[in-house]
Protein backbone atom coordinates (compact mmCIF):
# COMPACT_ATOMS: atom_id res chain seq x y z
CA UNK A 1 0.00 0.00 0.00
CA UNK A 2 2.91 2.24 0.71
CA UNK A 3 4.57 1.75 -2.45
CA UNK A 4 1.13 2.27 -4.22
CA UNK A 5 0.78 5.73 -2.68
CA UNK A 6 3.57 7.20 -2.33
CA UNK A 7 3.66 8.53 -6.01
CA UNK A 8 0.86 10.99 -4.41
CA UNK A 9 2.96 11.71 -1.23
CA UNK A 10 6.49 12.54 -3.66
CA UNK A 11 8.47 10.54 -0.82
CA UNK A 12 10.03 7.05 -2.28
CA UNK A 13 8.61 4.50 -0.76
CA UNK A 14 10.48 3.04 2.01
CA UNK A 15 8.88 -0.29 2.83
CA UNK A 16 8.62 -3.58 0.51
CA UNK A 17 6.45 -6.45 1.32
CA UNK A 18 7.97 -10.08 0.79
CA UNK A 19 5.99 -12.17 -1.81
CA UNK A 20 6.50 -15.93 -0.93
CA UNK A 21 5.40 -17.70 -4.50
CA UNK A 22 5.14 -20.94 -5.41
CA UNK A 23 7.71 -21.90 -7.72
CA UNK A 24 6.82 -24.56 -10.02
CA UNK A 25 9.40 -26.00 -12.86
CA UNK A 26 7.49 -29.42 -13.90
CA UNK A 27 4.81 -29.63 -16.29
CA UNK A 28 4.56 -26.24 -19.17
CA UNK A 29 4.13 -24.01 -16.48
CA UNK A 30 7.44 -21.14 -15.89
CA UNK A 31 8.74 -19.65 -13.07
CA UNK A 32 5.70 -17.43 -11.42
CA UNK A 33 2.70 -19.30 -13.33
CA UNK A 34 3.87 -18.23 -17.12
CA UNK A 35 3.11 -20.69 -19.77
CA UNK A 36 6.20 -21.81 -21.85
CA UNK A 37 5.95 -20.38 -25.46
CA UNK A 38 4.84 -23.41 -27.74
CA UNK A 39 6.18 -23.66 -30.86
CA UNK A 40 3.89 -22.55 -33.54
CA UNK A 41 2.55 -23.49 -37.27
CA UNK A 42 2.69 -20.41 -38.12
CA UNK A 43 5.11 -18.62 -41.06
CA UNK A 44 7.12 -15.49 -39.68
CA UNK A 45 6.70 -12.22 -40.94
CA UNK A 46 9.12 -10.54 -42.14
CA UNK A 47 8.70 -7.14 -41.36
CA UNK A 48 10.85 -5.76 -44.29
CA UNK A 49 8.51 -6.98 -46.95
CA UNK A 50 5.19 -6.32 -44.82
CA UNK A 51 2.73 -5.37 -47.69
CA UNK A 52 2.34 -1.67 -48.70
CA UNK A 53 -0.83 -0.03 -46.90
CA UNK A 54 1.07 -0.81 -43.80
CA UNK A 55 1.60 3.11 -44.07
CA UNK A 56 -2.23 3.80 -43.83
CA UNK A 57 -2.63 1.44 -40.92
CA UNK A 58 -0.53 4.01 -38.78
CA UNK A 59 -2.41 6.78 -39.95
CA UNK A 60 -5.80 7.48 -37.68
CA UNK A 61 -8.33 10.17 -38.26
CA UNK A 62 -9.13 13.04 -36.05
CA UNK A 63 -11.88 14.93 -35.18
CA UNK A 64 -12.10 19.07 -35.91
CA UNK A 65 -14.88 20.91 -35.48
CA UNK A 66 -17.30 21.82 -38.16
CA UNK A 67 -15.80 24.11 -40.92
CA UNK A 68 -16.85 28.00 -40.07
CA UNK A 69 -17.64 26.62 -36.02
CA UNK A 70 -15.15 27.75 -33.08
CA UNK A 71 -15.50 24.41 -31.18
CA UNK A 72 -17.61 24.22 -28.48
CA UNK A 73 -16.28 22.88 -24.87
CA UNK A 74 -19.03 19.68 -24.12
CA UNK A 75 -21.31 21.16 -20.77
CA UNK A 76 -20.67 19.91 -17.36
CA UNK A 77 -22.57 19.88 -14.18
CA UNK A 78 -20.83 22.31 -11.95
CA UNK A 79 -19.97 21.42 -8.29
CA UNK A 80 -22.44 23.41 -5.65
CA UNK A 81 -21.68 21.96 -2.05
CA UNK A 82 -18.77 19.88 -0.22
CA UNK A 83 -19.91 17.87 3.20
CA UNK A 84 -17.54 16.42 5.50
CA UNK A 85 -18.81 14.85 8.15
CA UNK A 86 -15.83 13.65 10.30
CA UNK A 87 -15.26 17.29 10.12
CA UNK A 88 -18.01 19.50 10.78
CA UNK A 89 -18.30 20.61 7.42
CA UNK A 90 -21.63 20.39 6.42
CA UNK A 91 -22.82 21.55 2.94
CA UNK A 92 -20.66 24.42 2.71
CA UNK A 93 -21.25 26.37 -0.88
CA UNK A 94 -19.05 25.88 -3.59
CA UNK A 95 -18.12 28.85 -5.81
CA UNK A 96 -16.26 28.33 -9.09
CA UNK A 97 -12.96 30.37 -9.01
CA UNK A 98 -9.84 31.04 -11.43
CA UNK A 99 -6.70 32.83 -10.60
CA UNK A 100 -6.58 36.81 -9.53
CA UNK A 101 -4.43 39.35 -11.85
CA UNK A 102 -1.38 38.19 -9.98
CA UNK A 103 -1.81 34.24 -11.47
CA UNK A 104 -2.56 33.43 -7.57
CA UNK A 105 -5.80 30.73 -6.50
CA UNK A 106 -8.37 32.88 -6.15
CA UNK A 107 -9.45 32.49 -2.76
CA UNK A 108 -13.39 32.91 -2.11
CA UNK A 109 -14.95 33.97 1.11
CA UNK A 110 -14.50 33.13 4.64
CA UNK A 111 -17.10 30.47 4.32
CA UNK A 112 -17.07 29.54 0.97
CA UNK A 113 -15.13 26.39 -0.98
CA UNK A 114 -12.92 27.32 -3.85
CA UNK A 115 -13.15 25.00 -7.13
CA UNK A 116 -11.02 25.57 -9.60
CA UNK A 117 -12.85 25.54 -12.40
CA UNK A 118 -9.69 25.56 -14.70
CA UNK A 119 -9.29 22.25 -13.64
CA UNK A 120 -11.58 19.26 -13.91
CA UNK A 121 -15.02 19.00 -11.89
CA UNK A 122 -14.82 16.27 -9.14
CA UNK A 123 -14.96 13.14 -10.08
CA UNK A 124 -13.71 14.02 -13.95
CA UNK A 125 -10.78 12.70 -15.26
CA UNK A 126 -7.23 14.20 -13.83
CA UNK A 127 -6.94 16.58 -10.20
CA UNK A 128 -9.77 18.54 -9.39
CA UNK A 129 -9.15 21.28 -6.60
CA UNK A 130 -11.05 22.23 -3.64
CA UNK A 131 -9.20 24.86 -1.42
CA UNK A 132 -10.56 27.11 1.61
CA UNK A 133 -9.06 29.69 4.32
CA UNK A 134 -7.92 27.57 7.41
CA UNK A 135 -8.36 31.38 9.30
CA UNK A 136 -8.75 34.58 7.52
CA UNK A 137 -9.92 38.44 9.00
CA UNK A 138 -9.09 37.16 12.56
CA UNK A 139 -11.73 34.26 12.26
CA UNK A 140 -11.84 30.72 11.11
CA UNK A 141 -12.47 29.69 7.73
CA UNK A 142 -14.69 26.55 6.30
CA UNK A 143 -11.35 23.91 6.41
CA UNK A 144 -10.52 25.05 9.81
CA UNK A 145 -10.52 21.55 11.08
CA UNK A 146 -8.95 20.33 7.59
CA UNK A 147 -6.65 18.69 9.20
CA UNK A 148 -8.70 16.61 11.47
CA UNK A 149 -9.52 14.44 8.51
CA UNK A 150 -8.10 10.86 8.49
CA UNK A 151 -7.49 8.12 5.92
CA UNK A 152 -11.18 6.46 5.01
CA UNK A 153 -12.96 9.30 6.03
CA UNK A 154 -15.87 10.47 3.20
CA UNK A 155 -16.47 13.53 1.89
CA UNK A 156 -19.30 14.37 -0.30
CA UNK A 157 -20.05 16.56 -3.11
CA UNK A 158 -23.44 17.77 -4.54
CA UNK A 159 -23.67 19.38 -8.20
CA UNK A 160 -26.09 21.08 -9.46
CA UNK A 161 -27.71 18.78 -11.93
CA UNK A 162 -28.78 17.15 -9.12
CA UNK A 163 -26.30 14.33 -8.82
CA UNK A 164 -23.95 13.62 -5.77
CA UNK A 165 -20.70 12.05 -5.63
CA UNK A 166 -18.46 10.76 -2.57
CA UNK A 167 -14.79 10.78 -1.91
CA UNK A 168 -12.53 9.00 0.55
CA UNK A 169 -9.59 10.32 1.97
CA UNK A 170 -5.82 8.58 1.16
CA UNK A 171 -4.44 10.82 3.42
CA UNK A 172 -2.55 14.35 4.48
CA UNK A 173 0.45 15.76 3.75
CA UNK A 174 2.02 19.02 5.02
CA UNK A 175 4.50 20.66 3.15
CA UNK A 176 6.58 23.91 3.26
CA UNK A 177 4.71 26.24 0.38
CA UNK A 178 8.37 26.56 -1.11
CA UNK A 179 8.12 22.70 -1.81
CA UNK A 180 4.21 22.39 -2.22
CA UNK A 181 4.59 19.98 -5.95
CA UNK A 182 1.85 22.28 -6.95
CA UNK A 183 2.21 20.85 -10.75
CA UNK A 184 1.35 18.03 -9.75
CA UNK A 185 -1.96 18.75 -7.85
CA UNK A 186 -3.02 20.78 -10.60
CA UNK A 187 -2.21 18.26 -12.97
CA UNK A 188 -5.55 17.70 -15.43
CA UNK A 189 -3.79 14.50 -16.90
CA UNK A 190 -4.34 10.90 -14.99
CA UNK A 191 -6.74 9.40 -12.69
CA UNK A 192 -9.48 11.11 -10.95
CA UNK A 193 -8.67 12.60 -7.83
CA UNK A 194 -9.90 15.55 -5.91
CA UNK A 195 -6.97 17.00 -3.38
CA UNK A 196 -8.06 19.75 -0.44
CA UNK A 197 -5.69 22.72 0.11
CA UNK A 198 -6.09 24.65 2.93
CA UNK A 199 -2.90 26.48 5.32
CA UNK A 200 -1.14 25.17 8.15
CA UNK A 201 2.09 25.51 9.99
CA UNK A 202 3.64 28.64 11.25
CA UNK A 203 1.87 31.64 10.39
CA UNK A 204 4.04 34.87 9.76
CA UNK A 205 2.33 38.28 11.14
CA UNK A 206 4.68 40.27 8.45
CA UNK A 207 3.39 38.51 5.26
CA UNK A 208 -0.29 37.91 6.94
CA UNK A 209 0.53 34.10 5.59
CA UNK A 210 1.31 30.68 6.83
CA UNK A 211 4.72 28.48 6.03
CA UNK A 212 2.66 25.63 4.95
CA UNK A 213 -0.09 24.22 2.72
CA UNK A 214 -2.01 20.90 4.04
CA UNK A 215 -2.95 18.68 1.16
CA UNK A 216 -6.19 16.26 1.83
CA UNK A 217 -5.59 13.82 -1.06
CA UNK A 218 -8.99 11.58 -1.93
CA UNK A 219 -10.47 9.82 -4.75
CA UNK A 220 -13.55 8.89 -6.13
CA UNK A 221 -15.76 6.15 -4.00
CA UNK B 1 -12.63 40.98 -22.97
CA UNK B 2 -9.85 41.57 -24.97
CA UNK B 3 -6.51 41.97 -22.17
CA UNK B 4 -3.57 40.77 -24.16
CA UNK B 5 -1.40 39.05 -21.67
CA UNK B 6 3.07 39.41 -21.90
CA UNK B 7 3.11 38.28 -25.41
CA UNK B 8 3.21 40.89 -28.29
CA UNK B 9 2.04 39.83 -31.49
CA UNK B 10 4.81 38.02 -33.45
CA UNK B 11 3.96 37.68 -37.44
CA UNK B 12 6.10 34.32 -38.02
CA UNK B 13 6.36 33.35 -42.08
CA UNK B 14 6.56 30.12 -42.70
CA UNK B 15 7.70 29.54 -46.05
CA UNK B 16 8.20 25.99 -47.15
CA UNK B 17 5.91 24.57 -50.23
CA UNK B 18 9.15 22.00 -51.02
CA UNK B 19 10.22 20.19 -47.25
CA UNK B 20 13.81 19.98 -48.19
CA UNK B 21 16.73 18.19 -45.82
CA UNK B 22 18.28 22.00 -45.25
CA UNK B 23 14.72 23.20 -44.20
CA UNK B 24 14.37 20.51 -42.05
CA UNK B 25 17.68 21.07 -40.49
CA UNK B 26 16.98 24.41 -39.40
CA UNK B 27 13.42 23.68 -38.26
CA UNK B 28 15.27 20.95 -35.58
CA UNK B 29 17.09 23.24 -34.25
CA UNK B 30 14.31 26.26 -33.91
CA UNK B 31 12.55 23.61 -32.12
CA UNK B 32 15.31 22.52 -29.68
CA UNK B 33 16.04 26.64 -28.99
CA UNK B 34 11.77 26.35 -27.73
CA UNK B 35 11.84 26.04 -24.37
CA UNK B 36 10.69 23.59 -22.81
CA UNK B 37 7.57 22.34 -23.97
CA UNK B 38 4.29 21.07 -21.81
CA UNK B 39 3.83 18.07 -24.11
CA UNK B 40 6.48 15.27 -24.39
CA UNK B 41 6.50 13.46 -27.71
CA UNK B 42 5.55 14.46 -31.22
CA UNK B 43 2.75 15.28 -33.28
CA UNK B 44 1.58 15.65 -36.98
CA UNK B 45 -1.26 15.86 -38.22
CA UNK B 46 -2.50 16.60 -41.71
CA UNK B 47 -5.67 19.22 -42.32
CA UNK B 48 -7.54 19.28 -45.69
CA UNK B 49 -8.02 23.09 -46.15
CA UNK B 50 -9.57 23.07 -49.76
CA UNK B 51 -13.19 23.51 -49.84
CA UNK B 52 -14.89 21.40 -52.84
CA UNK B 53 -11.97 19.16 -53.57
CA UNK B 54 -12.00 16.08 -52.01
CA UNK B 55 -8.27 14.41 -53.07
CA UNK B 56 -6.52 10.97 -52.47
CA UNK B 57 -3.12 11.76 -50.45
CA UNK B 58 -0.06 9.19 -52.03
CA UNK B 59 3.08 8.39 -50.36
CA UNK B 60 5.67 6.04 -51.27
CA UNK B 61 3.69 5.33 -54.27
CA UNK B 62 0.86 3.76 -52.14
CA UNK B 63 -2.25 5.98 -51.76
CA UNK B 64 -2.36 6.50 -47.34
CA UNK B 65 -5.36 8.28 -47.00
CA UNK B 66 -8.15 7.92 -49.14
CA UNK B 67 -10.98 10.74 -49.91
CA UNK B 68 -9.83 13.24 -47.89
CA UNK B 69 -11.94 15.73 -47.72
CA UNK B 70 -12.55 19.64 -46.56
CA UNK B 71 -12.26 19.63 -43.05
CA UNK B 72 -10.87 16.50 -42.72
CA UNK B 73 -7.66 15.69 -40.65
CA UNK B 74 -5.22 12.84 -40.01
CA UNK B 75 -2.76 11.96 -37.47
CA UNK B 76 0.60 11.54 -38.77
CA UNK B 77 2.50 10.74 -35.29
CA UNK B 78 3.03 7.26 -36.05
CA UNK B 79 5.36 8.15 -38.94
CA UNK B 80 7.58 10.84 -37.38
CA UNK B 81 11.30 10.76 -37.98
CA UNK B 82 10.17 9.22 -41.66
CA UNK B 83 10.69 10.58 -45.16
CA UNK B 84 7.81 9.92 -47.28
CA UNK B 85 8.93 9.96 -50.82
CA UNK B 86 6.98 11.51 -54.12
CA UNK B 87 4.08 12.95 -52.21
CA UNK B 88 0.91 14.15 -53.90
CA UNK B 89 -2.59 14.89 -53.13
CA UNK B 90 -4.53 13.83 -56.56
CA UNK B 91 -8.29 14.32 -56.89
CA UNK B 92 -10.08 11.55 -55.49
CA UNK B 93 -10.33 8.28 -57.36
CA UNK B 94 -8.02 10.08 -60.28
CA UNK B 95 -4.36 10.48 -61.29
CA UNK B 96 -4.51 13.92 -61.46
CA UNK B 97 -2.61 15.65 -59.28
CA UNK B 98 -4.20 18.84 -57.22
CA UNK B 99 -0.59 19.50 -55.62
CA UNK B 100 2.65 18.16 -55.85
CA UNK B 101 4.25 17.83 -52.66
CA UNK B 102 7.85 15.95 -53.61
CA UNK B 103 9.43 14.39 -50.56
CA UNK B 104 8.04 15.13 -47.32
CA UNK B 105 10.60 15.01 -44.05
CA UNK B 106 8.43 14.32 -40.86
CA UNK B 107 9.97 15.83 -38.01
CA UNK B 108 10.74 13.18 -35.27
CA UNK B 109 9.64 15.70 -32.50
CA UNK B 110 7.83 18.52 -31.73
CA UNK B 111 4.07 19.52 -32.75
CA UNK B 112 3.25 20.21 -36.65
CA UNK B 113 0.67 21.00 -38.98
CA UNK B 114 0.60 20.19 -42.58
CA UNK B 115 -1.55 21.60 -44.36
CA UNK B 116 -3.46 21.52 -47.88
CA UNK B 117 -4.79 25.14 -48.76
CA UNK B 118 -4.85 27.82 -51.61
CA UNK B 119 -2.24 30.17 -51.93
CA UNK B 120 -2.70 33.90 -52.46
CA UNK B 121 -3.53 33.24 -56.26
CA UNK B 122 -5.91 30.53 -55.65
CA UNK B 123 -2.83 27.51 -56.48
CA UNK B 124 -3.73 24.50 -54.39
CA UNK B 125 -0.42 24.03 -52.21
CA UNK B 126 0.89 22.30 -49.06
CA UNK B 127 2.59 24.12 -45.62
CA UNK B 128 4.14 22.75 -42.29
CA UNK B 129 3.74 24.82 -39.47
CA UNK B 130 5.42 24.36 -36.12
CA UNK B 131 2.93 24.59 -33.39
CA UNK B 132 4.28 26.66 -30.67
CA UNK B 133 3.30 24.02 -27.13
CA UNK B 134 4.92 26.23 -24.26
CA UNK B 135 2.72 25.88 -20.93
CA UNK B 136 0.83 29.08 -20.97
CA UNK B 137 0.73 30.74 -17.33
CA UNK B 138 -2.74 29.87 -15.19
CA UNK B 139 -5.88 31.38 -16.36
CA UNK B 140 -4.94 32.17 -19.96
CA UNK B 141 -5.34 30.60 -23.46
CA UNK B 142 -3.67 31.14 -27.22
CA UNK B 143 -5.28 31.50 -29.91
CA UNK B 144 -3.12 31.65 -33.61
CA UNK B 145 -4.72 33.02 -36.57
CA UNK B 146 -3.06 31.18 -40.13
CA UNK B 147 -3.58 32.77 -43.19
CA UNK B 148 -4.08 29.96 -45.97
CA UNK B 149 -6.74 31.53 -48.24
CA UNK B 150 -7.03 32.75 -51.61
CA UNK B 151 -6.52 36.56 -50.17
CA UNK B 152 -4.29 39.34 -50.24
CA UNK B 153 -2.46 40.39 -46.44
CA UNK B 154 -5.41 40.86 -44.23
CA UNK B 155 -6.11 42.40 -40.55
CA UNK B 156 -7.58 40.24 -37.65
CA UNK B 157 -9.24 42.41 -35.14
CA UNK B 158 -10.20 40.85 -31.15
CA UNK B 159 -13.27 42.94 -29.79
CA UNK B 160 -12.75 45.85 -32.22
CA UNK B 161 -9.02 46.14 -31.99
CA UNK B 162 -6.75 45.29 -34.82
CA UNK B 163 -4.84 43.18 -32.97
CA UNK B 164 -3.10 41.65 -36.07
CA UNK B 165 -1.66 43.77 -38.69
CA UNK B 166 -0.69 42.83 -42.47
CA UNK B 167 -1.26 38.66 -41.92
CA UNK B 168 0.08 37.65 -45.71
CA UNK B 169 -0.54 33.91 -47.30
CA UNK B 170 1.69 31.13 -45.20
CA UNK B 171 1.82 34.00 -42.00
CA UNK B 172 0.56 33.53 -38.89
CA UNK B 173 0.53 35.68 -35.44
CA UNK B 174 -0.77 34.16 -31.78
CA UNK B 175 -2.11 36.09 -28.80
CA UNK B 176 -2.48 34.93 -25.72
CA UNK B 177 -5.10 36.59 -23.36
CA UNK B 178 -7.18 35.42 -20.19
CA UNK B 179 -9.68 32.80 -20.78
CA UNK B 180 -13.16 34.15 -21.73
CA UNK B 181 -15.06 34.62 -25.24
CA UNK B 182 -13.86 37.44 -28.02
CA UNK B 183 -15.67 38.77 -30.81
CA UNK B 184 -13.10 38.09 -34.03
CA UNK B 185 -13.28 38.90 -37.61
CA UNK B 186 -11.03 38.90 -40.53
CA UNK B 187 -10.61 42.32 -42.85
CA UNK B 188 -8.02 43.08 -45.82
CA UNK B 189 -5.29 44.88 -44.32
CA UNK B 190 -6.00 48.37 -43.50
CA UNK B 191 -9.64 47.63 -44.77
CA UNK B 192 -12.77 47.62 -42.54
CA UNK B 193 -14.63 45.43 -45.13
CA UNK B 194 -15.68 42.82 -46.55
CA UNK B 195 -15.55 40.78 -43.56
CA UNK B 196 -13.53 37.44 -44.72
CA UNK B 197 -14.56 35.85 -41.51
CA UNK B 198 -16.97 36.71 -38.98
CA UNK B 199 -17.76 39.12 -36.99
CA UNK B 200 -18.17 35.95 -34.51
CA UNK B 201 -17.44 34.68 -30.69
CA UNK B 202 -14.36 32.98 -30.08
CA UNK B 203 -13.65 31.38 -26.63
CA UNK B 204 -10.28 31.78 -25.29
CA UNK B 205 -10.28 28.12 -23.12
CA UNK B 206 -7.21 28.11 -20.58
CA UNK B 207 -4.27 26.21 -21.07
CA UNK B 208 -5.70 25.49 -24.27
CA UNK B 209 -4.01 26.83 -27.81
CA UNK B 210 -6.61 27.51 -30.50
CA UNK B 211 -5.42 27.00 -34.19
CA UNK B 212 -7.55 29.09 -37.05
CA UNK B 213 -6.76 28.64 -40.11
CA UNK B 214 -8.25 31.21 -42.58
CA UNK B 215 -9.04 29.19 -45.53
CA UNK B 216 -10.79 29.26 -49.06
CA UNK B 217 -11.45 30.80 -52.23
CA UNK B 218 -12.08 34.68 -51.96
CA UNK B 219 -15.21 33.87 -53.36
CA UNK B 220 -16.22 32.07 -50.30
CA UNK B 221 -13.71 32.14 -47.79
CA UNK B 222 -14.14 30.14 -44.13
CA UNK B 223 -11.81 28.55 -41.63
CA UNK B 224 -11.21 25.45 -39.78
CA UNK B 225 -10.12 25.38 -36.07
CA UNK B 226 -7.03 22.92 -34.57
CA UNK B 227 -6.54 22.68 -30.62
CA UNK B 228 -4.00 21.82 -28.79
CA UNK B 229 -4.82 21.25 -24.88
CA UNK B 230 -3.20 20.25 -21.41
CA UNK B 231 -0.87 23.37 -22.00
CA UNK B 232 -1.84 24.82 -18.37
CA UNK B 233 0.52 26.16 -15.86
CA UNK B 234 -0.63 25.81 -11.53
CA UNK B 235 -1.66 28.61 -9.75
CA UNK B 236 1.34 30.51 -8.54
CA UNK B 237 0.55 29.69 -4.84
CA UNK B 238 -2.56 28.66 -2.83
CA UNK B 239 -3.16 31.26 0.05
CA UNK B 240 -5.83 29.97 2.23
CA UNK B 241 -5.20 31.38 5.65
CA UNK B 242 -3.98 35.24 6.39
CA UNK B 243 -4.89 35.23 10.01
CA UNK B 244 -3.77 33.34 12.86
CA UNK B 245 -5.85 30.27 14.46
CA UNK B 246 -7.42 31.71 17.33
CA UNK B 247 -5.71 30.88 20.55
CA UNK B 248 -7.94 28.06 22.10
CA UNK B 249 -8.41 26.67 26.32
CA UNK B 250 -6.32 23.78 25.53
CA UNK B 251 -3.77 25.84 23.90
CA UNK B 252 -3.74 28.24 26.96
CA UNK B 253 -3.50 25.49 29.35
CA UNK B 254 -0.15 23.98 27.97
CA UNK B 255 1.54 27.32 27.82
CA UNK B 256 0.77 27.50 31.22
CA UNK B 257 2.31 24.29 31.85
CA UNK B 258 5.25 24.94 30.26
CA UNK B 259 5.82 28.11 31.94
CA UNK B 260 5.57 26.39 35.42
CA UNK B 261 8.06 23.28 34.08
CA UNK B 262 10.37 26.19 32.89
CA UNK B 263 10.23 27.91 36.74
CA UNK B 264 11.17 24.39 38.05
CA UNK B 265 14.03 23.43 35.71
CA UNK B 266 15.63 26.89 36.58
CA UNK B 267 14.89 27.12 40.66
CA UNK B 268 16.44 23.44 40.33
CA UNK B 269 19.48 24.95 38.12
CA UNK B 270 19.94 28.02 40.66
CA UNK B 271 20.17 25.00 43.61
CA UNK B 272 22.92 23.27 42.09
CA UNK B 273 24.92 26.42 41.65
CA UNK B 274 24.75 27.29 45.01
CA UNK B 275 26.18 23.61 46.11
CA UNK B 276 28.87 24.10 43.77
CA UNK B 277 30.39 26.83 45.40
CA UNK B 278 29.45 26.10 49.12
Amino acid sequence: MAGGLSFLFGVPACTTTRVETQVDLAGDRSAFGFRKLQPTDGQAIDIARAPAGTLADLITPIELAEPGRFPVSPDRASPLTLSADTIGIEAAPIRPVGVDTEGYFDVPEREEVGWYSFGPTPGEGGSSVLAAHISTDGLPGVFRNLRELDTGHELSVAFDDGSTASFIVLGLVQYSKDVLPIDKLFDRSGPASMVLITCGGTFNPQLNSYDDNIIVYTIKA
Amino acid sequence: MLNLVGVNVTIVEISMRFITAAVVALLTLLTLAVPASAQDGVRISLLHGIPDTAVDVVANGEVIVEGFSFGDASDLSALAGQTLSGVELRLAGTDDVAVDVGDLELPSSGSHTVIAHLEEDGTPAATMFENNTAAISAGNGRITVRHTMQAEPVDVLFDGFRTMRDLGNRQEATIQNPAGTLSVEIVPADEDSPQLIGPDEVTVVEGQSLIVYAVGPDTNPTFITETIGQLNKAPVAVETGTSPIEITEFSLARTAALVAAMALALAAFSTRRRWLTS
